[in-house]
Protein backbone atom coordinates (compact mmCIF):
# COMPACT_ATOMS: atom_id res chain seq x y z
CA UNK A 1 0.00 0.00 0.00
CA UNK A 2 1.56 2.93 -1.22
CA UNK A 3 1.61 5.94 1.83
CA UNK A 4 2.00 9.65 0.45
CA UNK A 5 2.54 12.72 2.79
CA UNK A 6 1.93 16.18 1.33
CA UNK A 7 2.87 19.42 3.28
CA UNK A 8 2.32 17.81 6.42
CA UNK A 9 2.82 20.06 9.22
CA UNK A 10 2.45 19.61 12.98
CA UNK A 11 2.41 22.31 15.43
CA UNK A 12 2.83 21.25 19.13
CA UNK A 13 2.69 24.25 22.10
CA UNK A 14 3.24 26.86 19.18
CA UNK A 15 6.25 25.59 17.82
CA UNK A 16 5.84 24.33 14.43
CA UNK A 17 7.81 20.70 14.25
CA UNK A 18 7.29 19.70 10.87
CA UNK A 19 6.57 22.41 8.46
CA UNK A 20 5.22 21.09 5.27
CA UNK A 21 6.80 17.55 4.83
CA UNK A 22 6.13 16.08 1.53
CA UNK A 23 7.06 12.06 1.56
CA UNK A 24 5.89 9.19 -0.83
CA UNK A 25 6.45 6.05 -0.08
CA UNK A 26 5.82 3.33 -2.91
CA UNK A 27 4.12 -0.30 -1.97
CA UNK A 28 6.71 -2.72 -0.63
CA UNK A 29 9.27 -0.02 -0.22
CA UNK A 30 11.29 0.46 3.07
CA UNK A 31 12.07 4.58 3.41
CA UNK A 32 14.20 5.27 6.55
CA UNK A 33 13.98 9.09 8.04
CA UNK A 34 17.28 10.22 9.32
CA UNK A 35 18.38 13.56 11.05
CA UNK A 36 19.58 14.93 13.83
CA UNK A 37 17.74 15.19 17.17
CA UNK A 38 15.01 17.00 17.42
CA UNK A 39 14.45 17.48 13.63
CA UNK A 40 10.83 15.78 14.01
CA UNK A 41 11.32 12.19 13.06
CA UNK A 42 9.20 11.22 15.63
CA UNK A 43 6.35 13.51 14.88
CA UNK A 44 6.93 13.05 11.59
CA UNK A 45 5.88 8.91 12.45
CA UNK A 46 3.13 10.30 15.29
CA UNK A 47 1.72 12.06 12.55
CA UNK A 48 1.21 9.42 10.45
CA UNK A 49 -0.28 7.55 12.81
CA UNK A 50 -3.06 9.59 13.09
CA UNK A 51 -2.02 9.94 16.85
CA UNK A 52 -1.35 14.26 16.33
CA UNK A 53 -3.35 16.99 14.99
CA UNK A 54 -2.23 18.30 12.01
CA UNK A 55 -2.85 20.19 8.95
CA UNK A 56 -2.01 18.54 5.32
CA UNK A 57 -2.60 15.23 3.92
CA UNK A 58 -1.42 11.48 4.69
CA UNK A 59 -2.91 9.18 2.15
CA UNK A 60 -3.10 5.57 2.74
CA UNK A 61 -3.44 3.93 -0.53
CA UNK A 62 -4.91 7.39 -1.60
CA UNK A 63 -7.58 7.46 1.50
CA UNK A 64 -6.92 10.51 3.76
CA UNK A 65 -6.40 8.73 6.99
CA UNK A 66 -8.23 11.87 8.22
CA UNK A 67 -11.32 10.36 6.68
CA UNK A 68 -10.93 6.81 8.95
CA UNK A 69 -12.22 5.93 11.60
CA UNK A 70 -9.92 4.87 14.17
CA UNK A 71 -10.34 0.95 13.98
CA UNK A 72 -9.42 1.30 9.73
CA UNK A 73 -6.89 3.11 10.48
CA UNK A 74 -5.23 0.74 13.05
CA UNK A 75 -6.40 -1.84 10.58
CA UNK A 76 -3.75 -0.06 7.73
CA UNK A 77 -0.95 1.22 10.08
CA UNK A 78 0.72 -1.02 13.04
CA UNK A 79 3.40 1.27 14.89
CA UNK A 80 6.33 0.43 16.85
CA UNK A 81 6.78 2.56 19.01
CA UNK A 82 10.61 3.94 20.39
CA UNK A 83 9.56 3.11 23.90
CA UNK A 84 6.40 0.63 23.93
CA UNK A 85 5.11 0.48 27.44
CA UNK A 86 5.43 -2.90 29.15
CA UNK A 87 2.58 -3.60 31.27
CA UNK A 88 3.26 -5.57 34.01
CA UNK A 89 2.26 -9.22 34.50
CA UNK A 90 0.88 -8.99 31.14
CA UNK A 91 2.14 -12.32 29.27
CA UNK A 92 3.80 -12.39 25.57
CA UNK A 93 0.96 -14.08 23.74
CA UNK A 94 -1.61 -11.60 25.55
CA UNK A 95 0.48 -8.70 24.52
CA UNK A 96 0.66 -10.05 21.08
CA UNK A 97 -2.96 -10.71 20.84
CA UNK A 98 -3.73 -7.13 21.57
CA UNK A 99 -2.46 -6.41 17.96
CA UNK A 100 -5.68 -7.87 16.98
CA UNK A 101 -7.80 -4.92 18.93
CA UNK A 102 -8.70 -3.56 15.51
CA UNK A 103 -10.75 -6.42 14.58
CA UNK A 104 -12.20 -7.51 17.66
CA UNK A 105 -15.66 -5.96 18.06
CA UNK A 106 -15.80 -3.45 20.85
CA UNK A 107 -17.69 -6.09 23.55
CA UNK A 108 -16.43 -8.77 21.90
CA UNK A 109 -13.80 -11.52 21.95
CA UNK A 110 -10.97 -13.30 19.97
CA UNK A 111 -11.83 -15.30 17.26
CA UNK A 112 -10.10 -18.80 15.89
CA UNK A 113 -8.89 -16.70 13.24
CA UNK A 114 -7.06 -13.97 15.52
CA UNK A 115 -5.26 -16.88 17.64
CA UNK A 116 -4.08 -18.16 14.59
CA UNK A 117 -2.72 -14.75 13.46
CA UNK A 118 -1.45 -14.37 16.93
CA UNK A 119 -0.03 -18.19 16.53
CA UNK A 120 1.94 -17.22 13.30
CA UNK A 121 3.56 -14.27 14.33
CA UNK A 122 4.64 -16.01 17.60
CA UNK A 123 6.19 -18.56 15.58
CA UNK A 124 7.20 -15.62 12.41
CA UNK A 125 9.50 -13.95 15.16
CA UNK A 126 10.59 -16.96 17.20
CA UNK A 127 8.96 -16.14 20.59
CA UNK A 128 6.71 -19.92 20.60
CA UNK A 129 9.23 -20.74 23.47
CA UNK A 130 8.35 -17.45 25.48
CA UNK A 131 4.58 -17.31 24.64
CA UNK A 132 3.81 -17.97 28.17
CA UNK A 133 6.61 -16.02 30.07
CA UNK A 134 5.66 -12.82 31.24
CA UNK A 135 6.85 -9.45 28.86
CA UNK A 136 8.85 -8.06 31.78
CA UNK A 137 10.99 -10.96 32.17
CA UNK A 138 12.38 -10.68 28.35
CA UNK A 139 15.57 -9.58 27.53
CA UNK A 140 16.01 -6.44 25.41
CA UNK A 141 16.08 -8.07 22.09
CA UNK A 142 13.66 -10.85 22.85
CA UNK A 143 11.64 -7.65 23.97
CA UNK A 144 11.92 -5.49 21.01
CA UNK A 145 10.83 -9.25 18.40
CA UNK A 146 7.78 -9.14 21.28
CA UNK A 147 7.11 -5.71 20.07
CA UNK A 148 7.33 -6.44 16.33
CA UNK A 149 5.21 -9.57 16.81
CA UNK A 150 2.23 -7.19 18.21
CA UNK A 151 2.45 -4.87 15.29
CA UNK A 152 2.57 -7.68 12.99
CA UNK A 153 -0.77 -9.16 14.64
CA UNK A 154 -2.40 -5.91 13.43
CA UNK A 155 -1.77 -7.23 9.61
CA UNK A 156 -1.78 -3.47 8.54
CA UNK A 157 0.16 -3.00 5.28
CA UNK A 158 1.94 -0.29 6.50
CA UNK A 159 4.60 -0.46 9.19
CA UNK A 160 6.32 2.88 11.61
CA UNK A 161 8.89 1.70 13.17
CA UNK A 162 10.24 4.59 15.82
CA UNK A 163 14.19 3.69 16.26
CA UNK A 164 13.52 -0.13 16.54
CA UNK A 165 17.12 -0.70 17.15
CA UNK A 166 17.84 1.60 19.75
CA UNK A 167 17.59 -1.00 23.16
CA UNK A 168 19.61 -3.26 21.14
CA UNK A 169 23.58 -4.39 20.90
CA UNK A 170 25.05 -4.28 17.64
CA UNK A 171 24.52 -8.37 17.13
CA UNK A 172 20.95 -7.80 17.53
CA UNK A 173 20.40 -4.93 15.22
CA UNK A 174 21.51 -6.65 13.00
CA UNK A 175 19.11 -9.72 13.83
CA UNK A 176 16.10 -7.30 14.35
CA UNK A 177 16.77 -5.39 10.99
CA UNK A 178 17.34 -8.71 8.92
CA UNK A 179 14.11 -10.21 10.47
CA UNK A 180 11.97 -6.79 9.41
CA UNK A 181 13.36 -7.18 5.94
CA UNK A 182 12.28 -10.66 5.63
CA UNK A 183 9.07 -9.80 6.97
CA UNK A 184 8.58 -6.98 4.89
CA UNK A 185 9.37 -8.92 1.62
CA UNK A 186 7.00 -11.78 2.81
CA UNK A 187 4.38 -10.00 3.49
CA UNK A 188 4.87 -7.12 1.03
CA UNK A 189 4.33 -4.38 3.90
CA UNK A 190 5.44 -0.78 2.83
CA UNK A 191 7.92 0.19 5.92
CA UNK A 192 8.80 3.75 6.92
CA UNK A 193 11.28 3.96 10.18
CA UNK A 194 13.90 6.43 12.22
CA UNK A 195 17.21 5.64 12.94
CA UNK A 196 20.07 6.91 14.60
CA UNK A 197 22.44 4.52 13.49
CA UNK A 198 23.70 5.95 9.84
CA UNK A 199 25.36 3.08 8.39
CA UNK A 200 23.17 0.64 9.52
CA UNK A 201 20.25 2.63 8.50
CA UNK A 202 21.50 2.75 4.60
CA UNK A 203 22.38 -0.72 4.67
CA UNK A 204 18.84 -1.56 5.03
CA UNK A 205 16.24 0.63 4.01
CA UNK A 206 15.47 1.42 -0.11
CA UNK A 207 15.63 5.35 0.44
CA UNK A 208 16.84 7.50 3.06
CA UNK A 209 14.97 10.46 4.35
CA UNK A 210 17.17 13.56 6.03
CA UNK A 211 14.56 15.33 7.43
CA UNK A 212 16.65 18.61 9.46
CA UNK A 213 14.62 21.79 11.45
CA UNK A 214 10.69 19.91 10.55
CA UNK A 215 11.56 20.23 6.63
CA UNK A 216 13.12 17.24 4.21
CA UNK A 217 16.45 18.69 3.27
CA UNK A 218 17.88 15.55 1.33
CA UNK A 219 15.64 12.45 -0.13
CA UNK A 220 17.35 9.16 -2.30
CA UNK A 221 18.71 5.94 -2.47
CA UNK A 222 21.41 5.78 0.37
CA UNK A 223 24.82 6.64 -1.06
CA UNK A 224 22.93 10.18 -2.34
CA UNK A 225 21.93 11.02 1.32
CA UNK A 226 24.88 9.47 3.48
CA UNK A 227 27.53 12.39 2.05
CA UNK A 228 30.17 14.17 4.15
CA UNK A 229 29.11 17.34 3.11
CA UNK A 230 24.96 16.55 4.28
CA UNK A 231 25.95 14.85 7.35
CA UNK A 232 28.40 18.27 8.61
CA UNK A 233 25.93 20.71 7.43
CA UNK A 234 22.73 19.37 9.15
CA UNK A 235 24.16 17.04 11.69
CA UNK A 236 27.08 19.48 12.51
CA UNK A 237 29.42 16.54 12.70
CA UNK A 238 32.77 15.56 11.33
CA UNK A 239 32.38 12.22 9.60
CA UNK A 240 34.12 10.59 7.05
CA UNK A 241 31.97 8.22 4.36
CA UNK A 242 33.61 5.33 3.07
CA UNK A 243 31.64 2.92 0.52
CA UNK A 244 30.55 -0.18 2.12
CA UNK A 245 29.58 -3.41 0.12
CA UNK A 246 25.89 -2.74 1.73
CA UNK A 247 26.28 0.93 1.24
CA UNK A 248 28.01 3.69 2.46
CA UNK A 249 29.85 3.04 5.73
CA UNK A 250 29.83 6.69 8.06
CA UNK A 251 32.45 6.73 11.04
CA UNK A 252 32.44 10.01 13.07
CA UNK A 253 36.05 11.22 13.23
CA UNK A 254 37.98 13.75 15.60
CA UNK A 255 39.15 17.09 14.60
CA UNK B 1 -5.42 -26.40 14.38
CA UNK B 2 -6.07 -25.60 18.01
CA UNK B 3 -3.01 -23.03 18.68
CA UNK B 4 -0.93 -23.94 21.35
CA UNK B 5 -0.89 -21.30 23.46
CA UNK B 6 -3.59 -20.04 24.51
CA UNK B 7 -4.17 -16.24 26.02
CA UNK B 8 -5.36 -15.71 29.18
CA UNK B 9 -8.80 -15.89 30.08
CA UNK B 10 -11.09 -16.60 33.01
CA UNK B 11 -9.88 -20.35 34.09
CA UNK B 12 -12.96 -22.35 35.27
CA UNK B 13 -11.54 -23.59 38.09
CA UNK B 14 -11.19 -20.37 39.61
CA UNK B 15 -14.62 -19.22 39.09
CA UNK B 16 -15.99 -22.37 40.55
CA UNK B 17 -13.43 -21.57 43.69
CA UNK B 18 -14.98 -17.69 43.71
CA UNK B 19 -18.20 -19.22 43.39
CA UNK B 20 -17.99 -21.86 46.83
CA UNK B 21 -16.16 -19.01 47.97
CA UNK B 22 -19.37 -16.99 47.94
CA UNK B 23 -21.71 -19.85 48.86
CA UNK B 24 -19.36 -20.82 52.16
CA UNK B 25 -19.25 -16.80 53.01
CA UNK B 26 -22.73 -17.20 52.97
CA UNK B 27 -23.80 -20.49 54.71
CA UNK B 28 -21.39 -19.61 57.65
CA UNK B 29 -22.31 -16.04 57.99
CA UNK B 30 -26.02 -16.74 58.61
CA UNK B 31 -25.19 -19.78 60.44
CA UNK B 32 -22.71 -17.95 63.26
CA UNK B 33 -23.83 -15.47 66.10
CA UNK B 34 -25.34 -14.96 69.02
CA UNK B 35 -27.29 -18.12 68.17
CA UNK B 36 -25.50 -20.31 66.47
CA UNK B 37 -27.50 -23.04 63.70
CA UNK B 38 -26.08 -25.86 61.88
CA UNK B 39 -24.66 -24.99 58.51
CA UNK B 40 -26.08 -27.70 56.87
CA UNK B 41 -29.69 -26.81 58.23
CA UNK B 42 -29.41 -23.36 57.14
CA UNK B 43 -27.84 -24.11 53.74
CA UNK B 44 -31.24 -26.41 53.26
CA UNK B 45 -33.44 -23.52 54.27
CA UNK B 46 -31.17 -21.11 52.15
CA UNK B 47 -32.53 -23.42 49.30
CA UNK B 48 -35.90 -23.74 50.60
CA UNK B 49 -35.47 -27.55 51.03
CA UNK B 50 -36.75 -29.04 54.53
CA UNK B 51 -34.70 -28.05 56.78
CA UNK B 52 -35.29 -28.46 60.68
CA UNK B 53 -35.06 -25.73 61.77
CA UNK B 54 -38.15 -23.94 64.05
CA UNK B 55 -39.81 -20.89 63.19
CA UNK B 56 -37.90 -19.04 65.24
CA UNK B 57 -34.40 -20.10 63.93
CA UNK B 58 -36.05 -19.79 59.90
CA UNK B 59 -36.96 -15.95 60.77
CA UNK B 60 -33.50 -15.58 62.34
CA UNK B 61 -32.10 -16.83 59.05
CA UNK B 62 -34.20 -14.88 56.60
CA UNK B 63 -35.49 -11.92 58.23
CA UNK B 64 -32.35 -11.14 60.07
CA UNK B 65 -29.01 -12.56 58.91
CA UNK B 66 -29.84 -12.95 55.45
CA UNK B 67 -29.96 -9.34 54.61
CA UNK B 68 -26.93 -8.64 56.63
CA UNK B 69 -24.81 -11.69 54.53
CA UNK B 70 -26.81 -10.86 51.65
CA UNK B 71 -25.32 -6.73 52.06
CA UNK B 72 -21.93 -8.08 52.57
CA UNK B 73 -21.61 -9.98 49.70
CA UNK B 74 -22.74 -7.02 47.35
CA UNK B 75 -21.09 -3.87 48.71
CA UNK B 76 -17.96 -6.75 49.29
CA UNK B 77 -18.25 -6.84 45.01
CA UNK B 78 -18.77 -3.02 44.46
CA UNK B 79 -15.71 -2.64 46.31
CA UNK B 80 -13.36 -5.00 45.10
CA UNK B 81 -14.53 -4.27 41.63
CA UNK B 82 -14.44 -0.73 41.72
CA UNK B 83 -10.59 -1.01 42.81
CA UNK B 84 -9.94 -3.57 40.33
CA UNK B 85 -11.57 -1.52 37.28
CA UNK B 86 -9.25 2.01 39.18
CA UNK B 87 -6.29 -0.09 39.30
CA UNK B 88 -6.81 -0.61 35.26
CA UNK B 89 -8.11 2.73 34.55
CA UNK B 90 -5.38 4.68 36.68
CA UNK B 91 -2.53 2.00 35.44
CA UNK B 92 -1.79 2.26 38.94
CA UNK B 93 -1.40 -0.89 41.28
CA UNK B 94 -2.60 1.25 44.25
CA UNK B 95 -5.22 3.01 43.41
CA UNK B 96 -8.77 1.90 45.16
CA UNK B 97 -11.73 3.95 45.99
CA UNK B 98 -10.76 4.96 49.51
CA UNK B 99 -7.33 5.88 48.52
CA UNK B 100 -8.44 8.17 45.52
CA UNK B 101 -10.88 10.08 47.56
CA UNK B 102 -13.43 8.71 46.01
CA UNK B 103 -15.03 7.03 48.53
CA UNK B 104 -14.32 10.06 50.51
CA UNK B 105 -16.52 12.30 48.06
CA UNK B 106 -19.22 9.61 48.01
CA UNK B 107 -18.93 10.14 51.68
CA UNK B 108 -19.34 13.87 51.82
CA UNK B 109 -22.57 13.68 49.30
CA UNK B 110 -23.90 10.98 51.27
CA UNK B 111 -23.32 13.08 55.00
CA UNK B 112 -24.65 16.14 52.93
CA UNK B 113 -28.33 14.27 51.78
CA UNK B 114 -28.51 12.45 55.43
CA UNK B 115 -27.95 15.73 57.25
CA UNK B 116 -30.36 17.57 55.11
CA UNK B 117 -32.68 14.99 55.66
CA UNK B 118 -33.08 13.90 52.09
CA UNK B 119 -35.00 10.81 51.23
CA UNK B 120 -33.45 8.11 51.17
CA UNK B 121 -33.42 6.97 47.77
CA UNK B 122 -31.82 10.25 46.97
CA UNK B 123 -28.72 9.45 49.57
CA UNK B 124 -26.66 7.06 46.28
CA UNK B 125 -27.31 9.83 44.05
CA UNK B 126 -26.09 12.66 45.49
CA UNK B 127 -23.09 10.43 46.70
CA UNK B 128 -22.18 9.34 42.95
CA UNK B 129 -22.34 13.30 42.04
CA UNK B 130 -19.79 13.84 45.09
CA UNK B 131 -17.67 10.29 43.58
CA UNK B 132 -17.50 11.35 40.37
CA UNK B 133 -16.01 15.23 41.52
CA UNK B 134 -13.49 13.62 43.45
CA UNK B 135 -12.79 11.12 40.93
CA UNK B 136 -12.51 14.41 38.42
CA UNK B 137 -10.16 16.35 41.29
CA UNK B 138 -8.02 13.59 42.10
CA UNK B 139 -7.38 12.78 38.08
CA UNK B 140 -6.56 16.17 37.22
CA UNK B 141 -4.73 17.20 40.38
CA UNK B 142 -2.41 13.73 40.24
CA UNK B 143 -2.27 13.73 36.22
CA UNK B 144 1.18 13.05 35.28
CA UNK B 145 2.57 13.41 38.99
CA UNK B 146 1.11 11.47 41.81
CA UNK B 147 -1.97 9.70 41.69
CA UNK B 148 -2.34 8.56 45.34
CA UNK B 149 -1.24 11.73 47.08
CA UNK B 150 -3.43 13.30 44.83
CA UNK B 151 -6.37 11.33 46.43
CA UNK B 152 -4.97 11.94 49.96
CA UNK B 153 -5.02 15.42 49.80
CA UNK B 154 -8.41 14.96 47.67
CA UNK B 155 -9.88 12.76 50.92
CA UNK B 156 -8.39 14.94 53.95
CA UNK B 157 -9.78 18.31 52.02
CA UNK B 158 -13.32 16.27 51.25
CA UNK B 159 -12.96 14.99 55.08
CA UNK B 160 -12.63 18.18 56.29
CA UNK B 161 -15.82 20.04 54.63
CA UNK B 162 -17.79 16.50 55.68
CA UNK B 163 -16.63 17.14 59.45
CA UNK B 164 -17.75 21.05 58.39
CA UNK B 165 -21.40 19.73 57.63
CA UNK B 166 -21.97 17.36 60.71
CA UNK B 167 -20.84 20.16 62.87
CA UNK B 168 -23.64 22.12 61.66
CA UNK B 169 -26.18 19.64 61.99
CA UNK B 170 -25.30 17.98 65.35
CA UNK B 171 -28.73 16.48 65.76
CA UNK B 172 -27.55 13.54 63.08
CA UNK B 173 -24.18 13.37 64.14
CA UNK B 174 -24.99 9.79 65.80
CA UNK B 175 -26.45 8.52 62.45
CA UNK B 176 -23.57 10.22 60.29
CA UNK B 177 -20.84 9.18 62.80
CA UNK B 178 -21.49 5.22 62.98
CA UNK B 179 -22.55 5.25 59.23
CA UNK B 180 -18.55 6.96 58.86
CA UNK B 181 -16.77 4.15 60.58
CA UNK B 182 -18.73 1.63 57.55
CA UNK B 183 -21.34 -0.55 58.88
CA UNK B 184 -23.59 -2.97 57.48
CA UNK B 185 -26.72 -2.58 59.39
CA UNK B 186 -30.10 -3.77 57.69
CA UNK B 187 -33.67 -3.30 58.08
CA UNK B 188 -34.65 -5.99 55.97
CA UNK B 189 -34.22 -5.79 52.33
CA UNK B 190 -34.23 -2.32 51.95
CA UNK B 191 -30.62 -1.63 52.16
CA UNK B 192 -29.93 -4.21 49.24
CA UNK B 193 -33.02 -2.99 47.11
CA UNK B 194 -31.36 0.25 47.10
CA UNK B 195 -27.94 -0.76 46.35
CA UNK B 196 -28.82 -3.51 43.79
CA UNK B 197 -29.66 -1.65 40.46
CA UNK B 198 -26.57 0.20 40.76
CA UNK B 199 -24.43 -2.36 41.39
CA UNK B 200 -26.26 -4.16 38.55
CA UNK B 201 -25.19 -1.71 36.17
CA UNK B 202 -21.87 -1.11 37.39
CA UNK B 203 -21.05 -4.64 37.25
CA UNK B 204 -22.74 -5.11 33.76
CA UNK B 205 -20.76 -2.15 32.43
CA UNK B 206 -17.20 -2.81 34.02
CA UNK B 207 -17.28 -6.59 33.18
CA UNK B 208 -18.52 -5.91 29.35
CA UNK B 209 -15.32 -3.83 29.18
CA UNK B 210 -12.41 -5.91 30.90
CA UNK B 211 -11.07 -6.67 27.99
CA UNK B 212 -10.47 -3.01 26.74
CA UNK B 213 -8.58 -2.45 30.55
CA UNK B 214 -6.48 -5.06 29.27
CA UNK B 215 -5.70 -2.73 25.74
CA UNK B 216 -5.49 0.51 28.31
CA UNK B 217 -2.48 -1.19 29.83
CA UNK B 218 -0.14 -0.19 27.15
CA UNK B 219 -0.88 3.17 27.18
CA UNK B 220 -3.16 6.05 25.83
CA UNK B 221 -0.70 6.51 22.39
CA UNK B 222 -0.59 2.83 21.97
CA UNK B 223 -4.21 1.99 22.89
CA UNK B 224 -5.17 4.50 20.36
CA UNK B 225 -2.56 3.26 17.64
CA UNK B 226 -4.80 0.09 18.52
CA UNK B 227 -8.23 1.55 17.45
CA UNK B 228 -8.72 2.02 21.12
CA UNK B 229 -10.86 5.73 21.92
CA UNK B 230 -8.97 5.29 25.27
CA UNK B 231 -10.51 9.09 27.06
CA UNK B 232 -13.75 7.33 25.96
CA UNK B 233 -13.24 3.83 27.43
CA UNK B 234 -12.03 5.40 31.01
CA UNK B 235 -14.45 7.85 31.34
CA UNK B 236 -17.29 5.05 30.73
CA UNK B 237 -15.44 2.70 33.00
CA UNK B 238 -14.28 5.41 35.57
CA UNK B 239 -18.25 6.20 35.95
CA UNK B 240 -19.32 2.66 36.43
CA UNK B 241 -16.98 2.20 38.63
CA UNK B 242 -17.71 5.43 40.48
CA UNK B 243 -21.58 4.57 40.71
CA UNK B 244 -20.76 1.53 42.19
CA UNK B 245 -18.65 2.94 45.04
CA UNK B 246 -21.47 5.54 45.52
CA UNK B 247 -24.29 3.37 46.20
CA UNK B 248 -22.14 0.74 48.20
CA UNK B 249 -20.91 3.76 50.46
CA UNK B 250 -24.04 5.20 50.54
CA UNK B 251 -25.71 2.10 52.22
CA UNK B 252 -22.52 1.23 54.04
CA UNK B 253 -20.37 4.25 54.90
CA UNK B 254 -16.52 4.13 54.13
CA UNK B 255 -14.92 0.48 54.25
CA UNK B 256 -11.57 1.09 53.08
CA UNK B 257 -8.67 -1.35 51.46
CA UNK B 258 -11.29 -3.98 50.02
CA UNK B 259 -10.68 -2.57 46.47
CA UNK B 260 -6.58 -2.84 47.25
CA UNK B 261 -6.69 -6.16 48.77
CA UNK B 262 -9.51 -8.66 46.51
CA UNK B 263 -7.68 -7.63 42.97
CA UNK B 264 -4.10 -7.97 44.74
CA UNK B 265 -4.76 -11.69 45.47
CA UNK B 266 -6.69 -12.32 42.80
CA UNK B 267 -3.63 -11.05 40.37
CA UNK B 268 -1.69 -12.88 42.12
CA UNK B 269 -3.62 -16.03 41.97
CA UNK B 270 -5.23 -15.97 39.10
CA UNK B 271 -2.60 -13.85 36.46
CA UNK B 272 -3.08 -10.86 35.46
CA UNK B 273 -5.20 -10.20 32.87
CA UNK B 274 -8.16 -8.29 33.28
CA UNK B 275 -10.36 -10.80 31.81
CA UNK B 276 -10.03 -13.15 34.99
CA UNK B 277 -9.30 -10.26 37.82
CA UNK B 278 -12.54 -8.17 37.72
CA UNK B 279 -14.84 -11.49 37.58
CA UNK B 280 -13.20 -13.59 40.24
CA UNK B 281 -12.71 -9.56 42.34
CA UNK B 282 -16.68 -9.45 41.92
CA UNK B 283 -17.00 -13.23 43.56
CA UNK B 284 -14.07 -12.70 46.35
CA UNK B 285 -14.89 -9.34 47.34
CA UNK B 286 -18.07 -10.35 48.30
CA UNK B 287 -16.70 -13.54 49.95
CA UNK B 288 -13.97 -11.79 51.94
CA UNK B 289 -16.29 -8.55 53.22
CA UNK B 290 -19.05 -11.33 54.20
CA UNK B 291 -16.49 -12.87 56.12
CA UNK B 292 -14.86 -9.76 57.28
CA UNK B 293 -18.28 -8.88 58.98
CA UNK B 294 -19.14 -12.10 60.43
CA UNK B 295 -15.81 -11.80 62.57
CA UNK B 296 -16.72 -7.83 63.38
CA UNK B 297 -19.59 -8.81 64.72
CA UNK B 298 -18.49 -12.02 66.52
CA UNK B 299 -14.89 -10.99 67.88
CA UNK B 300 -16.24 -9.21 70.73
CA UNK B 301 -19.69 -10.38 71.00
CA UNK B 302 -22.30 -9.08 72.17
CA UNK B 303 -20.57 -5.87 70.88
CA UNK B 304 -19.73 -5.27 67.24
CA UNK B 305 -16.55 -4.02 65.58
CA UNK B 306 -17.12 -1.36 63.47
CA UNK B 307 -16.58 -3.16 59.52
CA UNK B 308 -14.57 -0.01 58.28
CA UNK B 309 -12.06 -0.93 61.40
CA UNK B 310 -11.41 -4.10 60.36
CA UNK B 311 -10.51 -4.00 57.08
CA UNK B 312 -8.77 -1.00 57.70
CA UNK B 313 -6.68 -3.45 60.49
CA UNK B 314 -5.78 -5.78 57.85
CA UNK B 315 -6.35 -3.55 55.10
CA UNK B 316 -3.60 -1.19 55.56
CA UNK B 317 -0.34 -3.62 56.58
CA UNK B 318 -1.88 -5.30 52.82
CA UNK B 319 -1.01 -1.46 51.48
CA UNK B 320 2.56 -1.31 52.65
CA UNK B 321 3.19 -4.95 51.39
CA UNK B 322 1.72 -4.43 48.07
CA UNK B 323 4.23 -0.73 48.18
CA UNK B 324 6.62 -2.57 48.78
CA UNK B 325 6.03 -5.57 46.21
CA UNK B 326 5.35 -2.74 43.67
CA UNK B 327 8.46 -2.45 40.85
CA UNK B 328 7.31 0.67 39.03
CA UNK B 329 8.39 4.04 41.27
CA UNK B 330 5.57 5.76 39.90
CA UNK B 331 2.27 5.89 42.38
Amino acid sequence: MRLSISDLRVVIDGAEILRGVDLDVAPGEWVTVIGPNGAGKSTLLRAVGGSLPRSGAVLLGGTDIASLARRQRAQLVATVPQHPVVPPGMRVVDYVLLGRTPYIAPLGRESHEDLRIVQERLRALDLEGFAGRELETLSGGERQRAFLARALAQSAPILLLDEPTSALDIGHQQEVLELIDDLRREHKLTVLATMHDLSLAGEFADRLVLLASGAVVASGPPPEVLTEELLSLHYRARVRVIAGDFGPVVVPVRA
Amino acid sequence: MRPAVRPSKLSPWWLGAGVAAVAVALVLGVSLGPVSLPPLEVAAQLLGLDSGLDEREAAIVTQIRLPRVLLGLLVGAMLALAGGCFQGVFRNPLADPYLLGIAAGAGLGATTAIAMRADQVVVPIVAFVGAMVSAALTYVLGQGKNLILAGVAVSSFLAAAQTYVLQRNVDTIREVYSWLLGRLDTDGYRQIKLLLPYALVATVVVLAMRRELDVLSVGDAEAASLGLHPQRSRLILLTAAALGTAAAVAVSGLIGFVGIIVPHIVRLLAGGSYRSILPLSVLFGAAFLALVDLAARTVIAPGELPIGVVTAFFGAPFFVLVLRMTRTVSL
